[in-house]
């Protein structure tokens, strides 16, 4: 399984950073943090795919404030383990992720952890656009006319992506989307909030196992509007520390405090069942 | 908006909002059990694989109330193409399923239709239970204890493998009461069914549905008290002419004629 699907440099020594990268090492608070790894933007309508190892954090930046990010995340030493909507969800009590919260896999394991977020609450139940949906928005987008300016569903960029690594559609399985919110009324009608994200706003996930993660900077399926005008997303890689006996993810919740355990139990014996 | 809730009802398919149930609506089959070409009760803890043909009906009946039954379905000739739970709540603009809600794949085609419904709302986000989610939410002391996600797996085997662990998507709970509140929360809360309730579907194509009559000993999904559900099947012909004014696939989720489905 390549390191990423954009990427295939053996080398991967991190770079000493640059006065450009002054901005990308300062947190959400201002405070100094370790250089990233790896930095890239993802245009709109576009995706990124790689395995992001324990000891590792991804950092996600809405440079417009409009933008919305489909990612889902696999357990990278079996693929049928992957992000599970319902889990995370119950296991939680909550319809939003935000920090402190887990996205836990199928096997009662968390993948990824929220440890910081400024964006104020995450979409785990929106899901993907297909291509029917798109078409009926935006009319067919042939690319022999529109070259790159043509339209891609989340569903069809994350199945190619997920492809890359050998997999197939039955291994999509669901998303969360960043950056965005869909409020629910007490009758169950659903609303995606507006105006929800703001320019610069950024949201930590840390990786508790090997995982690989697949992302599409597309809108959000609720969002119906007519014009096809994605929003680009700033991703980085950087080192972060386990979590500790005080950490946000552990203490929201005992079920976040078990969940954790389970995958440092799974980092020491490698993949068990159960 | 294309995404946000069409008026349902019409003056013949019977759809009837529930007053006392926020988003609740039902709706009564006329089909009756004697026309049925299959009668099988499923008891708690077990697990069937159904194929229903495109026009067919199956009818679930929670025979003494309060059980959950955790339901997938998946195009019969590709699995690939299966119940997606957001597309689903996206399609409909609600995140509850009940009469009149069409459940679609992840490319927004119609699987099946709800065309009938005596409970009124039914859950789309808590999941199925497993032996590993059971000792994240209620400790070890719950990993040895039977789980829907082990029976899916197993009903999956049973059938020549044709669905597998990475084939289980999000599932519906008939009759399962998982609201969800306006400030982002999400309770289990005891069920809104009852002892005869029932839920019935209308297969838009050939689809499998891979059912686990829910085992959950700790929460009170099924009040605790495990109990079995009876699946009745109507085929196509018997169903059009029993019950002709169910109401029809949610526009623009139709699929494409050609066979493929998508």
């Amino acid at each position: 399984m390549p390191e990423t699907s954009e990427d295939h440099e053996p080398e991967r020594v991190p770079r000493a950073p640059s006065q450009s990268d002054a901005a990308s090492i300062r947190d959400a608070r201002g405070g100094a943090r370790t250089p990233a790894l790896h930095s890239t933007e993802v245009p709109g309508g576009w995706t990124w795919s790689g395995v992001v190892r324990r000891g590792l954090a991804l950092r996600l930046t809405d440079p417009t404030g409009s933008g919305t990010v489909a990612l889902t995340a696999l357990r990278a030493a079996d693929t049928s383990e992957r992000y599970c909507m319902g889990d995370t969800l119950k296991q939680q009590f909550t319809s939003r992720l935000s920090t402190g919260h887990a996205l836990y896999s199928d096997m009662g394991r968390i993948l990824l952890s929220i440890v910081a977020d400024d964006v104020g609450g995450h979409d785990p139940f929106g899901g993907l656009g297909d291509d029917r949906l798109l078409t009926a928005r935006h009319g067919a987008a042939p690319y022999q006319d529109l070259r790159n300016a043509r339209w891609r569903s989340g569903r069809e960029a994350l199945e190619t992506e997920l492809a890359k690594h050998g997999l197939g559609r039955r291994d999509l399985g669901d998303v969360v989307n960043l950056f965005s919110v869909v409020d629910v009324a007490e009758d169950g009608t659903t609303a995606l909030r507006a105006g929800h994200s703001h320019p610069g706003a950024s949201v930590v996930l840390r990786a508790e196992l090997d995982v690989l993660v697949a992302l599409y900077a597309g809108p959000h399926p609720h969002e119906d509007v007519a014009a096809w005008a994605p929003h680009p997303v700033g991703l980085a890689i950087e080192p972060i520390a386990p979590a500790g006996p005080d950490d946000v993810v552990r203490l929201l919740r005992p079920e976040n405090a078990r969940g954790l355990a389970a995958s440092e139990l799974a980092t020491l014996l490698g993949p068990v069942a159960a | 908006m294309s995404t946000t809730e069409q008026p349902r009802t019409t003056p013949t398919d019977g759809l009837v909002d529930l007053p006392d149930v926020p988003g609740g609506r039902i709706r009564e089959s006329a089909l009756i059990a004697v026309d049925a070409r299959a009668d099988d009760v499923v008891p708690a803890g077990d697990g069937r694989l159904v194929r229903l043909e495109a026009g067919e009906r199956l009818r679930i009946v929670d025979l003494c109330g309060n059980q959950a039954a955790d339901t997938l379905f998946y195009a019969a000739d590709d699995v690939g193409s299966r119940y997606s739970a957001a597309a689903t709540i996206r399609s409909e603009g609600n995140v509850y399923l009940r009469a009149g809600s069409t459940l679609v794949d992840q490319d927004g085609v119609a699987l099946v239709t709800i065309t009938g419904d005596t409970c009124g709302r039914h859950d789309t986000l808590g999941g199925a239970c497993s032996q590993e989610s059971n000792v994240v939410r209620y400790g070890k002391h719950t990993r040895h204890m039977h789980a829907c996600r082990n029976t899916f797996v197993r009903v999956g085997l049973e059938h020549g493998e044709v669905l597998q662990k990475r084939d289980l998507a999000a599932n519906v709970n008939f009759f399962m009461n998982v609201p969800l509140t306006p400030d982002g929360g999400l309770r289990f809360d005891d069920g809104i069914s009852a002892p005869d309730r029932y839920v019935e579907v209308r297969a838009e194509r050939p689809v499998l549905v891979l059912l686990s009559n829910c085992p959950q000993l700790n929460n009170p999904c099924n009040g605790y008290d495990p109990t079995p559900v009876r699946l009745l099947t109507w085929d196509a012909a018997t169903a059009a002419a029993g019950d002709p004014d169910a109401p029809a696939a949610r526009p623009g989720t139709e699929p494409a004629t050609d066979g493929a489905g998508r």
